[in-house]
């Protein structure tokens, strides 16, 4: 049993990183999408690059350019920070995209309607337009957060405790990968496969009532 | 500037790792949508389950089963056989998903005529359906493809040579590692714009070529 108690100590450490990196990936998710639409060309040309190179690069580029590459200019970024900034930029990137497509499919008759009832451009966006685009761009980024769960157990080559490394370093003492990673596997599949059934029941009952 | 040569030494492997593993995928999806789509309930459901659990396991997770669980003592892969073994099979899953979103994506009238002109269900899939559905499916694939290339950069943990096993390398030797993983990205960027590109106008030129009812 204390197998199983030492891959739980890292689940946990899997799970605080997911939540860690939806906390910088949602914001900069949204951010980014509101401001590609921005009348400004330096800031929107900026926030285009800035999504495109967060969803071009491979996780595992994203992580070890800021883990490995910063202490070079003597910023040392902790393990967990390092991943958090790294996938936060990749998953705020892809976010961004989603929330996008969830404000564009909001009709234009709200804005029209909102900009006749004189609300500000603003407004329009804080009362009117992302409340409903959010909404209509839920199950997928839900769909999305278990990706970053998933995505997490790359952590694993920055050092970061999670869940794949306990299990690794339980493999490399005992000498019997096999069980240990079997068991890791369990763990991400009991977590991801219900969770994953779950946003596709959702997604079919919204398409059902559109 | 001996980076930028050092760390093209991995693309074969990154391409190599990204098309055999996504033929492998391409074509066992086939079979794998066949028995998802199966008439009998039980057959439709344990395809299902399979599905899930190996998409629901992270890639990097299987790769370690594969390289050091089986390879403690049961089959010992060298470590490109493990990664396309792992790759091939996680993408096969993906494609099955993606195979099926565009038989689903598909209006009904289109099996209904089939039905009415005597087709029987082979025919059907064959000429009719089939060859819609991969329309409405190729530009998903495409998606996939190019997830397929980036996500390729796990192998190196496994110690595949490719683009990211020399940016580690370089980087644990000279500690400059900004510029050498700022090269390796650079290398995905520009092989991956074209995938993009071609995914978003794939996109709309398929769509045209599909029945609306």
């Amino acid at each position: 049993m204390g197998t199983w108690r030492q891959l739980l100590d890292g689940l946990t450490v899997s799970v605080e990183l997911t939540v860690t990196t939806l906390a910088v990936g949602i914001p900069l998710g949204l951010l980014l999408a509101v401001a590609v639409g921005s009348k400004s060309r330096p800031i929107r040309w900026f926030c285009i690059a800035f999504a495109e190179i967060g969803r071009g690069l491979p996780w595992l580029v994203l992580l070890q350019i800021f883990y490995f590459g910063l202490p070079e200019f003597h910023i040392t970024l902790g393990a967990m920070l390092a991943a958090t900034v790294g996938t936060g930029w990749g998953a705020g990137a892809f976010m961004s995209e989603i929330i996008r497509a969830g404000l564009d499919a909001v009709p234009e008759g709200q804005r029209e309607a909102a900009a006749a009832s004189g609300l500000a451009y603003r407004d329009i966006l804080r009362y009117v337009v992302i409340p409903q685009g959010i909404r209509i761009a839920l199950p997928p980024l839900i769909g999305f957060a278990i990706m970053v769960f998933q995505g997490t157990s790359l952590a694993f080559t920055i050092a970061v405790p999670e869940l794949l490394s306990h299990a690794y370093g339980i493999g490399a003492t005992t000498f019997r990968y096999l069980n240990v990673l079997i068991m890791a596997g369990i763990l991400y599949a009991v977590i991801i496969v219900p969770c994953a059934l779950m946003v596709g029941r959702y997604e079919r009952q919204l398409r059902n009532f559109v | 500037m001996r980076f930028i040569v050092i760390i093209a030494r991995g693309i074969p492997y990154t391409l190599l790792l990204t098309v055999v593993s996504f033929a492998i995928g391409a074509a066992l999806g086939l079979p794998l949508v066949a028995l998802r789509r199966s008439r009998y309930a039980v057959i439709r459901a344990l395809t299902a389950l399979i599905i899930e659990i190996v998409r629901g396991v992270p890639v990097i997770v299987w790769l370690f089963v594969v390289y050091f669980g089986l390879g403690a003592g049961v089959i010992a892969f060298t470590p490109l056989e493990a990664a396309i073994i792992v790759l091939g099979v996680t993408s096969a899953a993906y494609m099955a998903e993606i195979y099926r979103s565009g038989m689903i994506g598909l209006p009904s009238g289109q099996y209904e005529a089939a039905a009415a002109l005597g087709l029987n269900h082979m025919t059907t899939v064959r000429l009719v359906t089939g060859p819609q559905a991969l329309r409405i499916a190729l530009p998903s694939a495409v998606t996939y493809l190019l997830a397929l290339f980036k996500n390729s950069s796990v192998a190196y943990t496994i110690g595949v040579t490719e683009m990211l096993f020399w940016a580690f390398k370089e980087t644990e030797e000279t500690l400059q590692g900004v510029l050498v993983y700022g090269i390796a990205g650079a290398y995905y960027l520009l092989m991956g714009l074209p995938l993009a590109v071609a995914s978003r106008s794939l996109d709309r030129r398929l769509r045209a070529r599909v029945a609306t009812q």
